[in-house]
């Protein structure tokens, strides 16, 4: 089963923006269970004191969106890596849809990422999904579709933030 | 409501509790029959928080902070002194990368849903060029979200 080192190894993303921090389940092609857990020291409480209301600690729908996507492409990415070996390239959320938000997620919970390959076809991939804390249903993913793209293709030129 | 900027301190409070202040100025352009469009801008800044893990060495602007600079625009505008919490994201599409010094512009159309408090929220957002880069569409709903 992945681990953290394998983890920092697939996922491009870096500190404090990978949200996926064991992996539970792995079907290769099929399917993935991943967990992420919510801390009270996460950057995105950093606003925040004691005389916020107790909801404005629910964990930012965005995050859980993205840390869902990035546990689903670490299941593309553990068979896909290889093959992409020696040129960079980033996985990027492109669409999602009929994704509800049932209950807060709160510093404390782990959020546990149930993810399913609908489609995949080259840099392509289609997953629909579930979220819970414990046995309970946090959010469910209708589909979300990532690509895979060079960081070139990206770009027009060597340097990051020059004009296009 | 009134047409014009949205006060900076709302602005500042919607963004309690998110990754990041993800808009860097927002007006109301229209209010007519309990309808409102919005503009909100912000400049990807590499410097911002959460941006120097997508990705190191190359910053771009995650879809789902394109998703929070819309739905901190509609708290800032609509979202009253109890907030909002987003419900349902019907669908978003993400066309043209956000880079470092590009502009996001969003222009979000705040219509009043069931049950009363919920919104329906359709939002363009093209990038300072002129290209369209995402378009989004939510339900969010005022208060405090029920069976937390």
């Amino acid at each position: 089963m992945l681990d953290a080192a394998d983890i920092r190894e697939l996922l491009p993303h870096g500190h404090p923006m990978l949200l996926v921090d064991r992996v539970l389940e792995l079907t290769p092609g099929a399917s993935i269970v991943g967990a992420k857990a919510i801390t009270l020291g996460e950057q995105c409480y950093g606003t925040l004191n004691g005389a916020q209301p107790a909801e404005r600690y629910a964990y930012p729908v965005s995050l859980l969106l993205e840390s869902f996507g990035q546990t689903a492409a670490l299941l593309w990415l553990h068979t896909r890596l290889r093959e992409a070996a020696g040129e960079d390239r980033i996985v990027m959320l492109v669409a999602a849809r009929d994704c509800r938000i049932e209950r807060d997620a709160l510093p404390g919970d782990v959020l546990r990422h149930v993810a399913r390959i609908e489609h995949a076809a080259a840099d392509t991939l289609l997953i629909a999904g579930e979220t819970f804390v414990g046995d309970r249903r946090v959010a469910s993913i209708g589909s979300m579709m990532a690509v895979m793209r060079s960081i070139a293709s990206l770009t027009q030129s060597t340097s990051e933030g020059e004009t296009r | 409501m009134k047409t014009g900027s949205v006060d900076d301190q709302l602005c500042e409070d919607a963004t309690r509790g998110a990754p990041l202040r993800a808009i860097d100025s927002l007006s109301v352009t229209t209010c007519l029959n309990d309808r409102v469009v919005m503009r909100a801008s912000r400049e990807v800044d590499r410097d911002a928080p959460y941006m120097q893990g997508h990705f190191p060495g190359f910053t771009i602007y995650p879809g789902v902070f394109v998703l929070e600079t819309v739905t901190q625009a509609v708290a800032a505008g609509v979202g009253g002194a109890d907030g909002l919490h987003v419900r349902t994201v019907r669908s978003m599409r993400f066309m043209a990368p956000l880079l470092v010094g590009d502009r996001l512009d969003v222009y979000v159309t705040v219509t009043p849903g069931e049950p009363p408090g919920a919104f329906e929220v359709d939002a363009s957002c093209r990038r300072g060029d002129g290209a369209s880069c995402a378009r989004i569409k939510l339900i969010v709903q005022q208060g405090a979200r029920a069976g937390a």
